[in-house]
């Protein structure tokens, strides 16, 4: 119930704001978000080495699955992440992978300058070398849509 | 134990070393090197300029928006919201960690970028800072010709520890073969001395069992042998008869000619009687003139027939004997067939031996089996 009402919240200033950070798509369903919002409802956080920063960072923002299940009320396996200078990055199986959406970073919050205003990333580097950046493809910067897609 | 096969050991040699070839061939054509360009070529490598030309790009595409953007600096609201973002996209994709940390330049381009970002926000007929620009696309040059450097620098050292790698397989490889050669070789040695040693013991055997004489087998193979055919009998699936015949008048043969013409009518008398014998038919040498035959597998008639021509082959060979009454060296023959019953060995010998005594008491020259009365032999 509280959730409800807190995504009511955030539907009612999105609209009163029309500045929108993210959209949601899944189906006929569309919800907007703004960079308010985001941020204000930031719920993780998550301090580990950033490969493309070459330093420990502390992220904030929420992890991918639950922020799509909340905000779309439906289990989301298949996303499509779209970016402000049109990059497009489709995910498969995002509900069994530790992903998540940061909105800050070291408490401030992202903008394009800093591969914002939404970033995905993977808490887990899985053994990777982080000082690799070609193992992290999967890192999206400057989201603005994330589309439910089929699997 | 089986004579090992020479083919077979070519063959497995020769298989062994195909596959050392074909694995040492494969191994120095098909190499790494794809795999490691497919590496260092992907979109965003670590050595790659891919983000900082992205960055370049965004920047160059301010470019053209400065003239309208100058001559019409109230109207071009847009064009000026599209200039910022697409400043900011430069900064955001020259904002890298990569970058910043290698290239002394980068940090400054950034704060020179924003500068152009206030100039472009601020609106108004402004003069564009083209040195700084300038400066910025300087450091995209020495980003992409150091990132374009690095990365060959990483492929060949990459190429140089695969080839190491490849040549330390190689050792390996050959180090492997030489191994399996000599596992072969030990192995092969080892069968062909324990085949040698098998048939160096079988021809002891074959030399222990065997008359040195007559070429026959000796009374101790005799008795292996019986031994072995009392153990099995009786057995319905087969027939056995046996033969024992001794040469006539031997002593005297001897006393007039001597033993070496004594020896000579021995090995003149067996290899007749061996020439009839068939494949499944044993000769012994049971001790002097006297010699046995185990016969396999042949019905009562077939070795009384067999001991016949063992009589004429003998009369055939025509030996001068003057104490023989019929002039020439003859033999006299018992031959006894096995009932369906248990016998000893001693039973059996003493069975044929008593019909061969028959033999003897009725002129000797004969052939005496037990269904013959005396009176008919």
């Amino acid at each position: 119930m509280k959730a409800i009402v807190v995504f009511c919240c955030i539907g009612l200033m999105a609209l009163s704001s029309h500045v929108f950070a993210l959209t949601l798509v899944n189906g006929k369903q569309q919800v907007d978000i703004s960079t308010s919002q985001l941020l204000a409802d930031a719920n993780v956080s998550h301090e580990m080495y950033a490969p493309f920063r070459r330093q420990n960072v502390l992220f904030e923002g929420y992890m991918l699955s639950d922020f799509l299940q909340q905000a779309l009320g439906a289990q989301v396996t298949a996303a499509r992440f779209i970016a402000i200078d049109g990059y497009d990055l489709s995910l498969q199986n995002i509900d069994e992978r530790s992903l998540m959406l940061v909105v800050k970073e070291n408490g401030e919050a992202l903008t394009i300058r800093n591969h914002g205003p939404l970033r995905l990333i993977e808490t887990d580097l899985g053994g990777r070398d982080p000082k690799n950046i070609s193992l992290f493809d999967d890192w999206v910067w400057m989201i603005k849509q994330i589309e439910v897609v089929d699997e | 134990m089986n004579k090992p096969s020479r083919t077979l050991s070519f063959i497995s040699l020769t298989l062994l070393s195909v596959v050392f070839t074909l694995t040492l061939a494969l191994l120095n054509t098909v190499r790494f090197d794809d795999s490691l360009r497919a590496i260092f070529n992907r979109d965003h490598g670590l050595y790659d300029q891919a983000l900082s030309e992205r960055s370049q790009s965004y920047l160059l595409n301010v470019l053209p928006l400065m003239e309208p953007l100058q001559s019409e600096p109230s109207d071009r609201d847009d064009l000026r919201a599209r200039a910022l973002e697409q400043l900011d996209l430069a900064y955001a994709y020259l904002n890298v960690g990569r970058y910043l940390e290698r290239y002394a330049c980068v940090s400054i381009s950034l704060e020179q970028i924003l500068l152009l970002r206030e100039r472009v926000a601020e609106g108004g007929n402004q003069p564009f800072l083209f040195d700084e620009l300038s400066q910025v696309l300087s450091c995209y040059s020495l980003i992409n010709r150091n990132q374009n450097e690095l990365k060959a620098n990483m492929i060949e050292r990459a190429l140089v520890a695969s080839r190491s790698n490849q040549f330390w397989m190689n050792v390996g490889i050959i180090v492997v073969y030489a191994l399996a050669i000599m596992l072969w070789f030990l192995l092969e040695l080892q069968h062909r001395r324990g085949h040698k040693s098998e048939t160096e013991k079988k021809a002891w055997q074959n030399r222990a069992m065997t008359d040195h004489l007559t070429s026959t087998y000796n009374r101790m193979a005799l008795h292996e042998s019986l031994e072995n055919l009392v153990s099995e009998w009786p057995d319905s699936q087969n027939t056995v008869g046996l033969v024992f015949y001794d040469i006539d008048h031997f002593k005297q043969f001897n006393d007039t000619f001597g033993h070496v013409a004594g020896d000579d009518a021995l090995r003149d008398v067996t290899a007749a009687v061996n020439a009839l014998l068939p494949g499944h038919t044993e000769h012994f040498r049971f001790g002097g003139e006297e010699f046995f035959i185990v016969n396999h597998g042949q019905s009562h008639a077939e070795v009384v027939k067999l001991a016949e021509q063992m009589l004429a082959a003998v009369q055939d060979l025509n030996i001068h004997h003057p104490k023989s009454t019929t002039g020439i060296l003859t033999v006299s023959v018992g031959v006894y067939m096995l009932e369906q019953r248990e016998y000893s060995v001693d039973e059996l010998i003493k069975k044929v031996d008593q019909l061969l005594y028959v033999a003897k008491q009725h002129g000797r020259n004969r052939v005496v089996d037990e269904f013959v009365s005396h009176e008919e032999a």
